[in-house]
């Protein structure tokens, strides 16, 4: 789960994606943009970078707040969900590009940006420094990483247990901060509660497709999967809770 | 990583270093010059925290300040909060506290001067909106017994502000090694302890940055630094003409101002 996902893999999750941000109402995006705008970290003014945009949770909400926003985005399919989301809500101020993050580095950047921002595909860096280089040469003022924060003991970890894959995860959001901190960014966090909502069916493929990263899935694994998805679903949504860690600095721009 | 033990280690080597006089003694010898600096350019310390506290903060709100000084606090947050009690238990920090406080015509607070970890908790509890312990948690070893005694008091917010080591500029940052040569210097910061502590507990902690400038006379400046080295070293006429010397170097019209940075730490209590 920290490891460097290539882009096919973000390919096949852009449909289950898209149904998780759709039915959870782009929500995690719009807290981390209020969170911004409080702590006027963004302002209506800015032209903003966001690298790896999937299919537009915090692009979006980012784009209603904002100047323009510079959505990287190597996945094709992730792309298009990401097009036809802003198209369908009206939305004008987005330039999408299908690069992933380390490709668009090589332009010349030099202070483009009032912000630089990337949620859930930090680990797509495993040179948290290049990213803070990329950061500081092409942004004037912040930065910001978001992610979900590693989850407390409860049936949701004991089943990803059972499956196998929990124990490859370690905690992002803290690595992170600490990281950072021993990097001299005096670095700001916040947390907040969301909750995933996706169909039954989109948490069924989601799941699966995180177990089949690691190994072959058999079965039995998707008779586990159903059953899990089942007891947490209402009414066809499945609903899981999570807690968003958002992390801000002052770039050396 | 076990954070309570990276932090004794570190409380350990800083205390074993220790030659002259510390704990409260010293504390009673800094009252004029840390008056001076947390006073300056209109308390500015304090109203940076205060900033970024006051709207988690509910209207009026009942603060107690552990280790409150010469009201660092007290005068920036007066202005804008309720009732106030100030933890301190030096003597000649408290009549500071008291002199500024009468200055800035505020009334409406209350002193407690004992050593926050004499005082029996159970008679605070619940009592405040706000628990806060500024630049003063360094001196405890036993961070989570401290984080436990503040959240008894708590009704609400608690939060720790700490220092952070980096060099800014100031005289401070090449003058250990010129007196003390090749000994580490010991640190002081809470941080990141504090906040991976706080992590760990589930008790999703915030954290903001600020930077402040504090302001001092050129001879409270020397006064300060003395002390400091005292704790660590017999002072010579040599190691106190490289003090001079070097706070010198780094005033401008008789005042030394420096840069400093903290990390606001706060977290809520859950219901």
């Amino acid at each position: 789960m920290n490891e460097v996902s290539p882009v096919a893999y973000w390919d096949n999750r852009a449909e289950d994606y898209d149904n998780f941000i759709r039915t959870s109402r782009f929500s995690y995006g719009k807290n981390i943009v209020r969170l911004l705008r409080k702590e006027q970290v963004l302002s209506g003014q800015d032209l903003v970078l966001e690298i790896a945009g999937g299919v537009g949770a915090l692009t979006l909400p980012l784009c209603r707040e904002t100047r323009e926003v510079v959505c990287l985005e190597p996945a094709p399919n992730m792309a298009d969900y990401l097009k036809k989301n802003l198209l369908n809500n009206q939305i004008e101020n987005c330039r999408v590009l299908q690069l992933t993050g380390q490709e668009y580095m090589h332009q010349n950047l030099h202070d483009a940006f009032g912000l630089g921002i990337i949620c859930h595909a930090s680990w797509q860096f495993p040179d948290l420094e290049e990213l803070l280089g990329f950061f500081d040469l092409s942004c004037r003022s912040w930065a910001c990483i978001a992610d979900t924060a590693k989850a407390p003991e409860s049936p949701h970890t004991e089943f990803r247990k059972s499956l196998g894959i929990e124990h490859v995860g370690f905690d992002r959001v803290l690595v992170l901060y600490n990281a950072l901190c021993a990097l001299g960014r005096n670095p700001n966090i916040s947390f907040f509660n969301y909750t995933m909502l996706r169909s039954a069916e989109s948490a069924k493929s989601m799941l699966k497709q995180v177990a089949e990263k690691y190994r072959q899935i058999a079965k039995a694994d998707m008779e586990k999967i159903n059953s899990h998805v089942a007891a947490y679903s209402t009414d066809g949504t499945y609903a899981e809770p999570a807690t968003m860690g958002v992390i801000w600095w002052k770039t050396k721009g | 990583m076990d954070e309570q033990q990276e932090w004794i280690k570190e409380f350990n080597r800083r205390q074993a270093l220790y030659e002259g006089k510390t704990g409260l003694g010293y504390w009673e010898s800094r009252a004029r010059d840390f008056s001076e600096m947390r006073s300056s350019r209109n308390w500015e310390f304090g109203r940076r925290i205060l900033k970024t506290l006051y709207r988690e903060l509910p209207e009026k709100a009942k603060v107690l300040d552990i280790g409150a000084g010469p009201g660092s606090l007290l005068v920036p947050f007066s202005e804008k909060l309720g009732e106030f009690t100030a933890v301190e238990p030096s003597t000649a920090m408290l009549s500071e506290l008291k002199k500024n406080a009468s200055k800035a015509r505020i009334s409406n607070f209350s002193v407690l001067t004992q050593n926050w970890e004499n005082i029996k908790t159970s008679a605070l509890e619940g009592s405040f909106d706000l628990v806060i312990i500024s630049i003063t948690l360094w001196m405890f070893r036993d961070l989570p017994e401290q984080i436990k005694r503040m959240e008894k008091c708590s009704r609400g917010l608690c939060s720790v502000v700490a220092c952070i080591d980096d060099n800014r500029g100031n005289s401070e940052d090449s003058l250990w090694e010129k007196i003390l040569g090749d000994v580490p210097r010991p640190s002081y910061s809470e941080f990141p302890f504090i906040f991976n502590l706080l992590y760990k507990m589930r008790r999703s902690p915030e954290v903001r940055f600020i930077e402040y400038q504090a302001e001092r006379s050129l001879n409270a400046k020397i006064q300060q630094q003395k002390l400091f080295y005292a704790k660590y070293v017999r002072l010579t006429p040599q190691t106190e003409q490289i003090i001079e010397n070097e706070v010198r170097k780094h005033s401008h019209n008789g005042i030394v101002t420096e840069n400093y940075i903290s990390a606001v730490v706060w977290w809520k209590l859950k219901k």
